[in-house]
């Protein structure tokens, strides 16, 4: 068994990431490929177990692809591409990650910094789900206490960071997400690639 | 509905003599190796297309079958 790479927790639920080598991520790629057939782990450094997508409504698997992948399917101008498999449905879309570049938004509390963005991409070929066009996510960093009080969440810090998301659908926050890293991984240093990211742009 | 991404590039086509539609396209796949680094294979090519085939479904087809998709 190995230690996720990235946990995080949206209210009840909790979302762990696996290093694709790991036994976890053997394991759900094998539950994924059930479903569909077509799914690789060739272009994926890390898979998530299922997660109960609150706007969705159905539970999702993530692989995150590698860079090459990435490049190839979308350039070079996002931090990452997640290919997301919908486990009831049978679908699946991409979620690539831009750097926010809009302005401050109104959801969040005052003094943090929003790093990225998200967006949906249909992969041709593949049926996707309905409404993903529908909500977007936007990532940040913030003084903790004040991010927690803001959004009602329950007090979760990692001891190497801690980052969060929330899901916005027609203007509204309707997930709120707390990235918690106890040490350093692959995914942690958000803030060092967006500042990467933003000298790059 | 989101933008579409498609897995391969068509770089260029023409009209073949028998009218089929000649496609020169691109694609990458990546392997992950034992060692955690990658390795990518890009491949590019020519292929005739049917006449009145879309050439988007004919080439996802394609490298299906072949184990690219």
């Amino acid at each position: 068994m190995s230690n996720p790479v990235e946990t995080y927790f949206s209210e009840a639920n909790n979302r762990n990431l696996y290093d694709v080598r790991s036994s976890q991520a053997i394991a759900l790629f094998d539950e994924v490929k059930v479903k569909f057939p077509w799914a690789t782990k060739d272009d994926t450094f890390a898979i998530s177990s299922a997660v109960q997508h609150e706007v969705l409504t159905e539970p999702v698997i993530s692989f995150a692809l590698n860079s090459a992948a990435t490049i190839a399917l979308v350039g070079n101008t996002y931090v990452g591409v997640m290919r997301k498999f919908c486990m009831t449905s049978g679908t699946s879309f991409l979620k690539l990650y831009p750097v926010w570049n809009e302005s401050y938004p109104s959801f969040l509390p005052a003094g943090c910094t929003v790093m990225f963005k998200s967006e949906h991409r249909v992969e041709f070929g593949r049926p996707a789900p309905s409404g993903l066009d529908n909500f977007y996510d936007c990532y940040f960093k913030g003084d903790p206490a004040t991010v927690e009080t803001h959004f009602e969440l329950t007090e979760r810090r990692g001891n190497y960071d801690t980052f969060y998301g929330v899901t916005v659908k027609d203007g509204a926050v309707v997930r709120k997400k707390q990235y918690v890293y106890d040490s350093s991984s692959m995914f942690t240093d958000w803030d060092v690639v967006h500042m990467i990211q933003k000298r790059r742009a | 509905m989101p933008n579409v991404v498609k897995p391969f590039t068509v770089l260029d086509t023409k009209k073949e003599v028998d009218g089929s539609q000649g496609v020169t396209f691109t694609i990458t796949k990546t392997h992950f190796m034992d060692d955690a680094t990658n390795k990518t294979v890009k491949m590019t090519t020519y292929i005739s297309v049917p006449e009145g085939d879309n050439v988007d479904t004919f080439l996802f087809t394609y490298l299906s079958k072949g184990g690219w998709l």
